[in-house]
């Protein structure tokens, strides 16, 4: 790697400055107003926090709810991950896209597919009560059983990615060195393959704990009662209590980094990878027996139809026009009234105008300062470097809510002098607010991109006589286009699909569709709702599919 | 009756036929080398001892009984891996231990035990330390002492020393040879390096087109090899053309004719004839000794290598104590008091 020039150090400082300013700066307003500061030290707004049972109940609800989505994520995500990874049967390659889907669905439009399916009066509620001859639903979608279904469903996919991907790494002679000494498959898999495993499990474990314990909508519009931190914030925000919602948020980013730096620590355990050359991985196991072929086929099926039943369910109800539906087992009437009736109204494609604009905006604005503050991470290095880094990793493990808090606080007051500006309540707030969310994805993808890069390609181009821009566009820019495009999809599903910072921070002109979707159901237009949930489905999954994963594993 | 058989195993991926019926035997403690260009099957050969593989035909017996229904872990074969395959969670005592551990051994046996097989190794010491902090050389060591431990009745090493950079190449050699020679099991070595093969094999089995092409000693194959391909692949060759006259004399140019070996009938007709450098000298040219030019001449210390182009245009190396300029004329002939060069029929083998 070349040296660092003065030019570079310069922008490095400068970036770093921008950087804090949008990521570091509001939570230590946050945490200083919390404080009483700057008027004074006041630990009044904490102790009313300590005193009040129903805010350690949304804490430990917190924690808890977070901790079983790990569990349950494991449970199903693992053996997912060794059968896919291990075994070839028919539909391997199709299901194995399929299986990854959950991931790229907003959770908000996740959440009311599945209030489509299995809510109150959603469609397998129904054909279940109907078949049955009930007279009302046979069960509630609602407290932590429902949160923890939607949970399992979208997250299992990170220990299914993180399991195949490790195991697709593996070196199979060391697989075999174990047969050959004897052990049998239980012990190969407790004794050799479970702690190779382990570091990848640990990166599954602490991403499904980060995004359970931010996940606002299943609990906003599943908990009813059964309040979280983060619902618990935003009730306490819309009420006005803004001291108690301050001190909430700081307490959700304490356990936040608390979870981070408990599971740095467990991981540091010790070096997982051999010295010398490594093997090639094992490769899939034909399934021989036509009953185990006929019954991994079958499961395989019946797994992509539960996956995919909530998007089923959603165009379906975005085909059923406004109160045509009542007693039915199936809806009766199917038609394209709902999408007429979208396409017809200005006002409601503002959502859509809206949620495309910022979402595109804020990527494209991410992926400079994310990729220029990767590529200045590895230059610079040293401690400026490692600020950079650092930066750019806060937003990732910092809830949603508390960032929107964050943001929605420091700039509602205008102090030019102290770097505070009014941007609450305009134009430009969600796209900022939006900014900082993207930047741990695009900045980590252009990372690791960079990472794998070989510096010495840069270094040939030099000698040849290209200069920096050229060699931008013809040798480093071309190659990391995977990582970039990998980083920037993310960014932009995640923020076109936005709820939970936009629910704190949007204006009317600047409503999402998100935002749109609630109030379409809160006035019973399902259909419309619907409709809303399909473009974010469609342009989510559509994107992924096309340049969301990194690499095939 | 010998230790180890493998009888007639055919073993095919897909289309590719790797082995074509492979039978061998190898006596106890004794250590069989499967020598071979890449490709020609040596690993698949050593897979399907460990199990790791099943021969569509053919069969792998122990002292008389079958093995080949039994898998990997009840076969109680050792391998060495030619990554080494270290389980890297695990310290150097502890992968060691491994296979005593799976067999239920524990506490005080399997510590001494473990302690043995480091002292075997010369690894005393170094029981706690991680794989990633031990050198190539060490990790080999350790992964033949984890491979020994359980005591197995056949060790299987498949190129063990191609990770190592080649002066540690021939120090490890020496080391596992006598750690085998001390053990007295009963080894099979792969390796595609006819200077390892000459070195470590009691007995070398040369592996190529799916077929065992010979097997017997390193002698056996460098001076009796039984095709031109074995010839090639062991030590340097030089090819000349003649025709026998059917009573163990080839002419091979007007007034020039040697007497040579073979198997079966003294040849009539056209044949090869096999020149090692060592077996030739070079002599004044006169009548009686092929003549030819020198055309380089390399010297590699304890001797040096003139390489002469006959009259007919062939190449031939021969080594010299004299060193005769370039572009001299010499005359070449068989050394005295040494086997005759052997000769094959036209046609016999791919040349
Ligand atoms: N699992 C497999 N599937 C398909 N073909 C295979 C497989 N394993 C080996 N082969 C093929 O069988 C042939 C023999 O392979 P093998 O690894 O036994 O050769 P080798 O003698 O060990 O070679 P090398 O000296 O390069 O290690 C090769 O052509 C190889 O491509
Ligand atoms: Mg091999």
């Amino acid at each position: 790697m070349m040296s660092p020039s003065r030019a570079q150090k310069w922008l490095g400082i400068g970036l770093a400055a921008v950087l804090a300013w949008l990521v570091g700066y509001p939570l230590l307003i946050t945490l200083a107003e919390a404080l009483g500061l700057p008027a004074a030290l006041d630990l009044g707004a904490f102790e009313e926090f300590a005193r009040r049972p129903d805010e350690w109940l949304a804490l430990w609800q917190s924690l808890w709810i977070s901790v079983a989505s790990v569990l349950l994520a494991a449970v199903i995500g693992v053996p997912l991950g060794f059968l896919f990874a291990r075994n070839e049967f028919p539909g391997r390659r199709l299901l194995g896209s399929l299986v990854i889907l959950p991931v790229a669905l907003p959770p908000l439009v996740g959440v009311i597919a599945f209030l489509f399916l299995y809510g109150e009066s959603g469609l397998l509620t129904r054909s279940v009560q109907l078949v049955l001859g009930l007279t009302s639903a046979p069960w509630r979608l609602d407290g932590p059983g429902a949160i923890l279904l939607v949970h399992a469903y979208s997250m299992y996919v990170f220990f299914y990615l993180f399991t195949r991907a490790a195991l697709a790494r593996f070196d199979a002679s060391v697989l075999e060195a174990a047969a050959s000494l004897g052990a049998g498959r239980r012990r190969t898999m407790t004794r050799v393959t479970l702690p190779l495993l382990m570091p990848a499990l640990v990166g599954a474990a602490l991403l499904t704990f980060m995004t359970a314990l931010g996940s606002f909508s299943a609990p906003y519009l599943f908990g009813g009662g059964f309040r979280v931190m983060p619902t618990q914030i935003v009730v306490s925000k819309l009420n006005g209590q803004l001291a108690m919602a301050r001190v909430e948020t700081v307490m959700l980013a304490g356990v936040a980094f608390f979870g981070l730096w408990l599971v740095r620590r467990l991981d540091s355990g010790g070096q997982t990878t051999a010295g010398g050359v490594r093997g090639v991985a094992p490769g899939r196991r034909r399934l021989q027996s036509p009953g185990a072929r006929v019954a991994a086929a079958v499961a395989g099926w019946a797994l992509a139809l539960f996956l995919l039943l909530p998007h089923m369910t959603l165009i379906l109800i975005s085909f059923v026009p406004p109160v045509s539906w009542t007693t039915e087992f199936f809806p009766p009437v199917l038609n394209g009234d709902n999408y007429r009736t979208l396409l017809a109204e200005t006002e409601r494609l503002r959502p859509v105008f809206n949620s495309l604009w910022m979402a595109l905006v804020a990527t494209a604005v991410a992926l400079g300062l994310g990729g220029l503050a990767a590529r200045l991470t590895l230059v610079l290095k040293g401690r400026l470097g490692r600020s950079l880094e650092l930066l750019l990793a806060i937003p990732w493990a910092i809830p949603g809510t508390v960032f929107a808090v964050a943001l929605a606080m420091t700039f509602s007051v205008r102090a030019a002098w102290m770097g505070r500006f009014v941007l609450v309540g305009t134009v430009w707030i969600l796209p900022l607010a939006y900014i900082v969310r993207s930047l741990p994805l695009t900045g980590r993808s252009a990372l690791a991109g960079l990472r794998q890069f070989d510096t010495r390609l840069e270094e040939a181009a030099a000698s040849l006589g290209a200069g920096w821009s050229y060699t931008w566009r013809r040798v480093i820019l071309p190659l990391l286009k995977p990582a970039l495009a990998a980083g920037a999809s993310l960014a932009f599903i995640t923020t076109l699909g936005d709820f939970v910072t936009s629910v704190v921070l949007y204006t009317y002109d600047t409503r999402p569709v998100s935002v749109e979707i609630l109030s379409s159901l809160r006035l019973q237009d399902t259909g419309v709702a619907a409709v809303y949930g399909v473009f974010l489905m469609v342009v989510s999954a559509t994107i992924f599919l096309l340049w969301g994963r990194q690499e095939d594993v | 009756m010998s230790f180890l058989r493998l009888d007639d195993i055919h073993k095919s991926f897909g289309e590719q036929v790797v082995l074509a019926g492979i039978s061998l035997a190898v006596e106890e403690a004794q250590t069989l080398v499967l020598l071979g260009p890449s490709g020609s099957g040596k690993t698949t050969l050593l897979r399907i001892l460990a199990g790791f593989e099943r021969p569509e035909r053919g069969r792998v017996e122990i002292d008389g009984r079958d093995v080949g229904g039994l898998k990997p872990a009840r076969r109680n074969f050792g391998m060495v891996f030619q990554h080494y395959a270290l389980f890297p969670h695990l310290t150097v005592a502890q992968n060691i231990g491994f296979g005593l551990a799976a067999r239920g051994t524990k506490g005080p046996e399997l510590d001494s035990r473990v302690g043995e097989m480091l002292e075997l190794v010369e690894l005393a010491g170094f029981e706690a330390r991680a794989i990633h902090e031990i050198s190539g050389g060490q990790q080999q060591r350790v992964a033949l002492a984890r491979a020994l431990a359980p005591a197995p009745r056949v060790l299987l090493l498949d190129e063990p020393l191609s990770n190592l950079d080649p002066g540690l190449r021939e120090r490890t050699r020496r080391q596992l040879r006598s750690v085998l020679r001390r053990v007295g099991i009963t080894a099979i070595w792969v390796t595609h390096e006819q200077q390892e093969a000459f070195d470590v094999g009691d007995r070398i089995a040369l592996l190529d087109d799916g077929r065992v092409q010979q097997l017997g000693t390193a002698e056996d194959l460098y001076a009796r090899p039984v095709s031109p391909f074995v010839a090639d692949f062991v030590g340097h060759s030089s090819w000349l053309r003649g025709r026998g006259d059917g009573t163990g004399r080839v002419v091979l140019a007007p007034g020039v004719s040697w007497e040579v070996s073979c198997d079966g009938d003294p040849p009539a007709g056209e044949v090869d004839i096999l020149l090692r450098p060592e077996d030739a000298r070079l002599v004044d040219p006169a009548a009686g000794a092929l003549v030819g030019t020198v055309r380089q001449t390399r010297f590699v210390g304890h001797t040096t290598y003139v390489e002469v182009e006959l009259a007919g245009g062939a190449l031939v190396l021969v080594t010299s104590v004299h060193v005769p300029a370039r572009e001299t004329k010499v005359g070449v002939e068989p050394l005295g008091g040494r086997p005759s060069p052997r000769a094959f029929e036209r046609g016999s083998g791919d040349r």
